[in-house]
Order: structure tokens, then sequence, then C-alpha cells
């Protein structure tokens, strides 16, 4: 299973900021909102509690007390109007305060700053109707246009409260103001506060994130990575295995034929010592063509019966089963050995030529770089089309051993020859190849503290060159080989 | 056992038999090739299984025991160990179509084998080996006065002569002798050619290689120069055919495995000495380690290691030591033409 830390992280995170940068946003204005209100409702409240103090008794009171039988026209003319509203203007004057009402108990609009609305009827105002109940009641409206104190305002938010007037004696409701002031400037003040804290929120989730990012990404690399090594080591694991157990059968395979290969050539041995014994009475008999027969059909046996032990004695060798891991071993004689086995593995119309120098004993595991061996062979094999033939060699430069294994194939076009080495890369169709020959090769000799390099040319062949130190690397072919 | 029955059905070579020849196999057809083999020279004796074989050893008398490895109720190394309990006269010849290094380190060590011999043997080739062994056989003092191995550790002259570069193994060795010997402890193939000389070395321990050197072919020759050194070899690596050539070629008589059990060294040190003291009171004794000479092959690249081991040497050492690589060098020369004469 492949998993994406870094997508998922960005993806959650992502949500997670936002949802929490929000609802911070959304808070903190609600906040500053019901904090606006509450304060530009005292200020009303305070405001309006200087109107009363100062205009009730004096104007407000007789004006109601006259409005209440007045109709609305007439209401709009009355004499007191002109003094109230200068009164009003003064007081207002140099305030955030744009506009005040009144109305009697019954709805009407008794007083307006705008005194066009004076005489209006606004009983079925909620906001009138609460306050006539005894409540004080504050919103935020937005007005495009507002008449405010001599002068037309345009676009602007505006806190409106109605306030019950009760009368000090009795404690009843005898009219209501109606106070608008302007909280524009102070709404675009919050609004620029949370923009600052949200653009700080969203710098610092950002820094947060690109923190996160950097070290989730860098997990993520290694977790790869090691997921990676892990997977290389158990197609190692899983190759030795194939390995070892097809080795552990030839070899028994092998050995097992020893005993019936003993016997039988043992016997065939003695039996053409026989039919030499007999030959003197045969030819007496006149038989002795039929001797001379039977003891070429008994060296006939005995021919193929050396080759078994041959082919038998070649197995063995080549899986070294036999052997501790790492011994000091005449590559020489696994090269031979290697040869005879891929001779069987490729077809005959490919010659293998063998070309060794002596070489000192180089400590190895001697079965894996049979494998390492057999493998460049039967490559260099089904490089040729036709007639052809694979070279091996052998020689010594320095203090270091050479093997080459070179065809006069196809060659490796430029376009694959980078991807040799890589993992799961095979021309070979699916199922044929698996594209771990290779790398699995290198990956041998490298332990044994040796190189494995290429060289080729397209339509005249290929060479493997692989190079190693005498003596192993040191800790390096005493452990490790062991493991693949 | 229709095999043994074989064997008396088989007509006797008019020559009188050469030895009695004991062979054990669990196959049936390599029983029959073996009396077709070797009943010429030989009067042979077949048994099917191990048991079967301890029961014919001690009601009778032979001089070769041939052993199958691989049989089912008894192992042919577990078989020979046996043998050389009821029968210490008769030579053990261990034949094997599995090339099994526990079992090859075995027969070194428990079983103290003559001979490891591959299947499919060679057919010129074995009878001789037989034939060898057996006259060694026969030339051996009759069973009451075969001395007893457990002889009490008399301290004596007897020292062990120890080759090898490594540190601890000196040290341990050391340790281990104690009491029992005096060691020598030489760190080149020349010192040890020299030390030998000294006819007190009863004991050689030596390590598979020494620098470039593959110490298993000289320990081959070294045996075939001075018989009566029982020689025990220590090693972290092994393969069935270096073994089976230093039981073969060099007739070694313990093959350890580094790092050194302190424990299982002295007791190999004792044995190993008790074995030198018997052959030095029975010289006859020798003839029973009797080795296959090296090949031409084998000794020509011995000698170009030990050559090139000689001259850098020289190389790396002052002007004494030159003289040292010289030295070497007659010796080397002195040591071949023996060797040479021998094979």
């Amino acid at each position: 299973m492949h998993f994406r830390l870094v997508r998922y992280f960005t993806l959650t995170s992502m949500i997670f900021f936002v949802l929490v940068g929000g609802l911070l946003a959304y808070f903190y204005g609600g906040m500053a909102l019901s904090n606006m209100l509450e304060l530009q409702e005292s200020a009303n409240v305070n405001q309006t509690r200087v109107f009363a103090n100062q205009l009730w008794d004096s104007d407000f009171a007789p004006l109601l007390a006259d409005a209440a039988d007045m109709a609305s026209p007439e209401l709009k003319k009355h004499s007191r109007l002109r003094e109230i509203h200068r009164r009003v203007l003064d007081l207002m004057g140099g305030s955030t305060t744009y506009k005040i009402k009144v109305y009697d108990p019954r709805g009407r609009t008794v007083y307006s700053s705008e005194l066009a609305q004076i005489g209006e009827d606004k009983g079925g105002n909620a906001g009138v109707r609460g306050a006539l109940a005894g409540e004080t009641r504050t919103e935020l409206v937005h007005r495009d246009r507002f008449s405010a104190f001599e002068q037309v305002v345009e676009d602007r938010d505006l806190i409106q409260t109605y306030l019950p007037k009760r009368d000090p004696a009795t404690g009843d409701v005898v009219g209501v103001f109606e106070i608008y002031s302007d909280v524009t400037p102070f709404l675009a003040e919050t609004k620029k506060t949370e923009r600052v804290l949200l653009t700080a929120v969203v710098a610092s989730f950002g820094v947060l994130y690109l923190a996160l990012f950097f070290i989730i990404r860098h997990a993520q690399r290694i977790i790869r990575r090691q997921a990676e090594e892990r997977e290389t080591a158990q197609q190692h694991l899983a190759q030795a295995e194939k390995m070892a157990s097809l080795g552990q059968l030839v070899a028994g395979v092998a050995h097992q034929l020893n005993t019936p290969l003993a016997f039988s050539h043992n016997n065939v041995d003695l039996a053409i010592r026989s039919v030499h014994g007999f030959e003197p009475t045969l030819r007496a008999a006149g038989r002795h063509r039929e001797a001379g027969m039977v003891r070429q059909m008994l060296g006939d046996v005995l021919q193929g019966l050396e080759q078994m032990k041959e082919l038998v004695q070649n197995l063995r060798d080549f899986t070294r089963l036999d052997r501790s891991k790492v011994v000091a071993a005449d590559l020489n004689a696994t090269l031979r050995t290697v040869a005879y086995i891929a001779r069987n593995a490729i077809p005959p119309r490919i010659r293998i030529v063998e070309d060794y120098s002596p070489l000192p004993p180089v400590e190895c595991n001697a079965s894996q770089l049979n494998q390492v061996f057999l493998n460049l062979i039967t490559n260099g094999a089904e490089a040729i089309i036709g007639d052809g033939q694979v070279t091996v060699r052998s020689h010594i430069d320095g203090e270091r051993v050479c093997v080459a294994v070179a065809d006069d194939g196809t060659g490796i076009p430029d376009e694959v020859l980078p991807h040799v080495f890589d993992r799961y890369f095979s021309t070979k169709p699916k199922g044929v190849g698996t594209g771990l020959g290779l790398p699995i090769a290198r990956d041998i000799v490298r332990s044994h503290g040796g190189d494995i390099a290429v060289s080729t040319r397209v339509g005249a062949g290929t060479v493997f060159t692989i190079t190693l130190p005498q003596r192993g690397a040191g800790d390096g072919t005493r452990s490790k080989p062991n493991e693949i | 056992m229709s095999a043994t029955d074989l064997s008396m059905a088989m007509p006797m070579s008019v020559d009188a038999p050469k030895g009695r020849v004991l062979c054990v196999d669990d196959e049936p057809n390599i029983l029959r090739a073996l009396c077709w083999l070797l009943q010429k020279e030989f009067e042979v004796v077949t048994a099917a299984s191990g048991p079967e074989a301890l029961e014919l050893l001690g009601r009778d008398d032979f001089d070769v025991i041939i052993s199958d490895h691989r049989m089912p109720e008894m192992g042919g190394v577990d078989f020979l160990t046996r043998a050389k309990a009821i029968a210490p006269r008769a030579m053990r010849i261990l034949l094997t179509g599995y090339s099994d290094l526990d079992a090859v380190l075995q027969s070194v060590n428990e079983a103290e084998i003559f001979r490891y011999v591959t299947k499919p043997w060679n057919v010129t080739e074995l009878p001789r080996v037989v034939g060898q062994a057996a006259a060694i056989a026969r030339s051996q003092p009759a069973f009451e006065a075969w001395p007893g191995s457990e002889q009490a550790h008399a301290a004596g002259e007897a020292r062990v002569l120890l080759l090898g570069d490594d540190i601890r193994v000196h040290a341990t060795v050391e340790l281990c002798a104690g009491d029992l010997a005096e060691v020598v402890h030489v760190t080149n193939v020349a010192d040890a050619i020299h030390q030998l000389q000294d006819e007190r070395i009863a004991v050689i321990v030596a390590e598979t290689s020494l620098g470039s050197v593959d110490l298993t072919r000289l320990l081959c020759v070294l045996k075939q120069r001075h018989p009566q050194v029982v020689s025990v070899v220590l090693a972290e690596e092994a393969a069935t055919d270096t073994v089976a050539r230093l039981v073969n070629q060099g007739q070694i008589f313990r093959f350890l495995p580094k790092p050194l059990p302190g424990s299982r060294l002295r007791e190999t040190l004792g044995a190993a000495l008790a074995r030198s003291r018997e052959i030095r009171q029975q010289p006859g004794l020798a003839r029973r380690h009797e080795v296959e000479a090296l090949g031409e092959e084998e000794l020509a690249r011995l000698r170009a290691e030990l050559e090139a081991a000689a001259r850098s040497e020289a190389k790396t050492k002052e002007s004494p030591a030159s003289s040292l690589g010289s030295r070497m060098g007659g010796f080397l020369r002195r040591f071949f033409a023996d060797a040479g004469s021998h094979a």
C-alpha cells in the first residue's frame, strides 16, 4: 500500500486551517459587533438621558400633552416645534447622533429631527412597540441614503435605539425616544482589525503549514526510502530463497545420482575387463566380432556414464552447497563450471569461448558469483540473433581480478543502456523477464567489494566486466554475501 | 542377508586374499559392485546396515572397513566411530556420494578415518587404496597389544608447534597447552620447517592459511615428511573438498572450528599428544596415517605460493631479514627435493 503522506497532510491541514481561521474571524467579528452594539446602546441611552433631562420636562412633555388631542397635520405646525428643533440641534451638534425621534404612547411621531416625519404613525413598528412595553432595543442597520440633520448621508452603518421614557412618579411609559447614531467609522475600524487579525492568523498558519510540510515531506522521503530498501531486501531474500531451494534440489539430485552412477560405472568397467578376458575363448569359437561389439557397447555405456559423472560434478560445483559461504576460490574453475552449465542453458548455435589467465584465489561466495556469471552468459546469449559467440575472459588488473563476459549480439540501444541496472526494467515481454537479474548481479558484485560495468555498441555486441578485489571487501564479504 | 551370501557365492581368487574387507551400505547394488570390484584381491564381507556390520565386527576380525555415509538406521560416521572402539586395528574408509561438510568433519574428528572416498569411485584407485589400508592393518600388532589411547599425561619433552598469525589463537593454545606441553609459536613457513627439525615437536597446530599461503597443502607435505607429527587444523571456514584433502593427503588428527572453545582445544591437544606418544612407542602406528602424495600441480602451486611469500617477506624486511628470505629459499629447495623424492 502506498500512503501519500504529503497529499493527505496538505488536504487535512488546509481544511483545518481554513476552518479554524474562518471560525476565529467569525467569532471575533461577532464579538466585536456585540461589544459595539452594547457600547453604542449605552451611548445612545446616555444621549437620550441628556435629551430627556434637558428637553423632556421643558419641551417634550408639553408637546406630548398637546399632541394628545391634535391630528397629525396640525401637529406638524405646532408652534413649539421650531423651538424644540433648534434646541435639539444644539444638543446634537458635534455628537455621532444623526437623528432623534419622539413617539407618544400610541406610537405616533410627535417629534423627529427630520421634520417631515412628524405625525407619522409608527404604532406597528416592532421597536416602538417594544419600547412602549418597556424594553430598550438596539440594532445595527445599514442605510444607503439617510437624512441626517441638515444633510443627507450615504452608505452608512447606523445604530438604532428605541428607549422608553417613563414617568418618574408612576413608572408608566409616557413616550419613546428613537435615536440613530453613526457607527460607520467604528465598524470600518472593526473590519480593519478583523482583516489584520485574519491576515495574522493566515500568515502564522501558513508558516506553521510550511514548517510541517517540510517536516512531513522529509518524513515521507524517509518512509519511502525505507519502504524501497525493505522491498529490495525482500526481493533479494525471495530470489536467494529461490536460488537456494533450486540449488538444494539440484545438489540433492546430483548427489542421488552418485550412487547409481557408482555401481553402474564400476560394473560396466568390470564387465569390459571380463569381456577382455573372454576374448581368446570367443575368438577361438569364431565369435570375435560379437566380442568386439559387446566391448564397444559397454565402452559406449562407460562413456555415457563418464559424461553423467561430469555433469553431476559440475552441478555440484555450481551449487557449492557443501562449502561454507565465503572461501578463497579459484575463479577460473568456477567459470569453467558455469560455462559447462550455461552450454546446456543456451541454444547450440551460440558458442561459449573461454579465455582464462591464471588468477590468484579470490575470497568470495562462489555460489553467488556463479549465479552472476550464469546470468551474464545467458543474457549475452539472448542478445544474439542467429549464430554467435559469448566470450568469457578472466585476467588480473593490478590488485583486482576481472571477469568479462562479451557477446557479439545486437548491443544495447542508447535509450536502454542507462536503465540496465534498474530494478524491474526489462526489455523482455512481461512474465519472461523479471528485470531483477542485473540489479541483483550488481548487488552481489558490490557486496563482494567489486563493481560491474557495461560497454556496448549497437550491432557489435556488449561486454559486461566484473572487477573483484582478491581479498574481498573486509567485513563485507564475510557478512553481506551470506544474506543474499 | 543376500548381500552377505553373495560374497560367499562369488568365486574366490586363486591367490591368497590380501585382507579381509567389510563393506557396509544400505544399497545392495553398491555392495554387489564393491564385491565384484574387490573380490579378486580381498576377502569381502558385506553388511546392509551399521548394526549388522557391528555384529560382524564383534565376531570376526577385519583389516579394512568401507562404509557408506547415508544409511537409515545408523549413519556411516556413527558406525565407523563405534567400529573404531570394537576393531581398532581395522582401517576405516568412508565412501559417500554426498559431500556433506558435517559428515566429513565428524569423520575426521570422531571416526578418525583413513580415507574419504567419493562415489562414484575410481575403479582402479579404490582397490589400490583398500590394498594399502589392508597392508597397513596387517602390519599392526594384534588387538591385545593395542596401546590404550587414554594414557596418563606424562609431562615430557613433547612440544606443540603453532603455525599462524592470529594472536588470540596463540593465547588460547598457550593457555590450553599449559602443563601438557611447551608451545612453540611461529608465524612463517620457514620457521615452521626449521622447528620441525626438532625431534621433540609432537603436535603441529595450524590454520588453513597464512597470508597468501594455503597451509592445507603444506600440511600435506609436512605429514609426508614427518609422519610422527600429529596435526590439528583450525579454521573459520571449510569446504568439503579441502577437509577431504586434509584427510586423504594430510591425515590430520583433528579439524577444529574457530573461534576455539578452550575446553575442546585442551582435550584435543591432550589426545593429539597421546597419539603422538603412541606413535613414538610403536613406530609402526605411524603407518596408519600414511598419506596420498600431493599431485604435481598442487605441489607446484604450493611452491609458487611459498616463494611469493618469501619474496614479499624479503621485500618488507631490512637486511637481516633478507637473509631470512634467502634462508627460506634454501629451505624450500631442500624441502621440495625431499618431498619430490617421497612422492
